[in-house]
Order: C-alpha cells, then structure tokens, then sequence
C-alpha cells in the first residue's frame, strides 16, 4: 500500500497546543487506499526540515503533506509556493531567529508545491470547509519546512508529491488571545485536511 | 501495550463519520493513543542514550 507522510508541529510561542498536531493525530488510518504515516515535528528552522526529511527517507512515501499553524487566517489554506528565505519574528523552539536571510545557500529561490493546490482547496470547500489558495507560506519553520522538503524531493529527482497547509488557530487557543483572532473546531479541519488529502490521492 | 490497534481506531473513525461517535470522544481516543505513542519514544530513546531499565518499585517499611 502506497504512504502518504502527514507532519504536524509541537506548540510554539507559548502556546499549550498546536492545531496542526491536533488534527493530524486525528487523521483516519488509510485515506484513499494510502497508508497514513503520522510524525510530530520540532518548531525549529534545523531540525524541523530535517525531522520530515528523515521520515521522508524511512517511510518513502508518494505523497507528503506538512501542517502547521498560521495564527490570524481564518481559512484551511493549501500553500502555492515555498520561498529560499527566512525571517523569524520570533525565536524557534530552539531559540534561533534567523532574520533576513537564505534559507540554504545555492539553492532557487521559491520551490512550487507539486500538490494539486487549486483543487485540494477546491475539494476542502466542496466538503464544507472554508479554504482558500495561499500565496506566502510566510518566513517562519513553516516555510523552511516546505521549502526545504521541496527543494530535496526536487534535488533527488524523487517522484513523491509535496506540499504544506496552513489551518487556524483553534477556538480553544483563541479563548485565550488578548486580540479577535480567527478559529476553527479541529472537526473541520479533520475535514478539510481529509478532503485535500483524498483529491491530491486521486489526482494524476 | 497500546490501549488501541491502528483497527480500533480506524472503526472510531468510521464512527465519527457515520455520526455514530462524537467528534469529543474520538477525538479523546487518538490523544490517549499519541501520548502512549510519546511515552513509548521517550522510553526508547532514553533506553538507548543512557540504558533506561523499567522502574519496578521500591518497597518501604515504616517501623512504629
């Protein structure tokens, strides 16, 4: 049975939870015939990107698929595009905030997703989930992540597919937000997430 | 030993979907099956790095 590698993060910025995690540990063991392979990753620029890549390279999966969280958006958002570029406003969980700078020297700038980003989104809104195309994965790990997992599937002339989503905070991180913040029950998440999922299985 | 199979869990899917489980409580079994998962990674590792051995427990007698 094919693999799909599905990544969420550990909480970061104080935070007590990460959506991202919450709903890929809720992900259902086989979707569209394609073993679900979870793993939690660390929020830092080094070991975040090398935690995906190592499971990319134990599990060889056909389809990988990281999550993480984009406080502030109210929508599931498939990523278009990764950028060679990094700009923490924050320190990661390893305390490193790389700003203004190269993400991995030598390397292109942007790396596109070779997910089915329009239809993915398309899929998550068909089943009920509010969802939209994102243009800028920003310049946080979430970004390195994606980036850096297409840059090596493309560098290694790997056939597997690869591509991040954002999903919101959830209400039970925005109860406890001083500002109006957007959220979504991890439910639909769940749902969104598994929507995306089944189309990019069944696409091409 | 894991409180769930990959199965069981899968059948709470099944019953999510099917509007047979609350999202609550499925969601309350993928938790319990993740920290068991975590806790036996850190055994692992732990076992591997410094020779973890299981705690087994220590017996204490009060003398009156």
């Amino acid at each position: 049975m094919e693999k799909i590698l599905v990544t969420g993060f550990e909480p970061f910025g104080g935070e007590q939870t990460n959506p991202s995690w919450e709903v890929v540990k809720a992900l259902p063991q086989v979707i569209a015939g394609h073993a679900v392979v979870r793993e939690r990753i660390p929020v830092s620029f080094h070991r975040g990107p090398a935690a995906v890549l190592a499971a990319i390279q134990r599990e060889n999966p056909s389809i990988v698929l990281c999550v993480g969280q984009a406080g502030g958006r109210a929508k599931v958002t498939p990523e278009f595009v990764g950028i060679n570029y990094a700009d923490a406003r924050i320190p990661d969980n390893d305390g490193e905030q790389p700003q203004a700078t190269r993400l991995l020297a030598g390397a292109p700038d942007a790396r596109f997703s070779t997910l089915p980003v329009r239809a993915m989104a398309q899929a998550m809104v068909d089943a009920g989930v509010p969802a939209a195309v994102s243009y800028s994965a920003g310049t946080y790990v979430c970004n390195a992540v994606l980036f850096s997992v297409l840059n090596a599937l493309a560098a290694s002339q790997s056939t597997a597919r690869a591509g991040f989503v954002h999903v919101p905070n959830s209400p039970e991180q925005a109860c406890h937000l001083a500002k109006a913040t957007p959220s979504m029950p991890v439910a639909l998440m769940l749902q969104g997430i598994v929507s995306g999922l089944e189309c990019a299985c069944s696409w091409g | 030993m894991a409180r769930y199979t990959d199965e069981e869990l899968e059948e709470a899917y099944e019953q999510y979907r099917r509007g047979e489980l609350d999202f609550e409580e499925y969601k309350r079994m993928c938790d319990e099956a993740d920290r068991e998962e975590a806790e036996e990674n850190y055994r692992r590792k732990a076992a591997g790095k410094h020779g973890w051995k299981p705690f087994v427990g220590v017996g204490i007698t009060f003398k009156p």
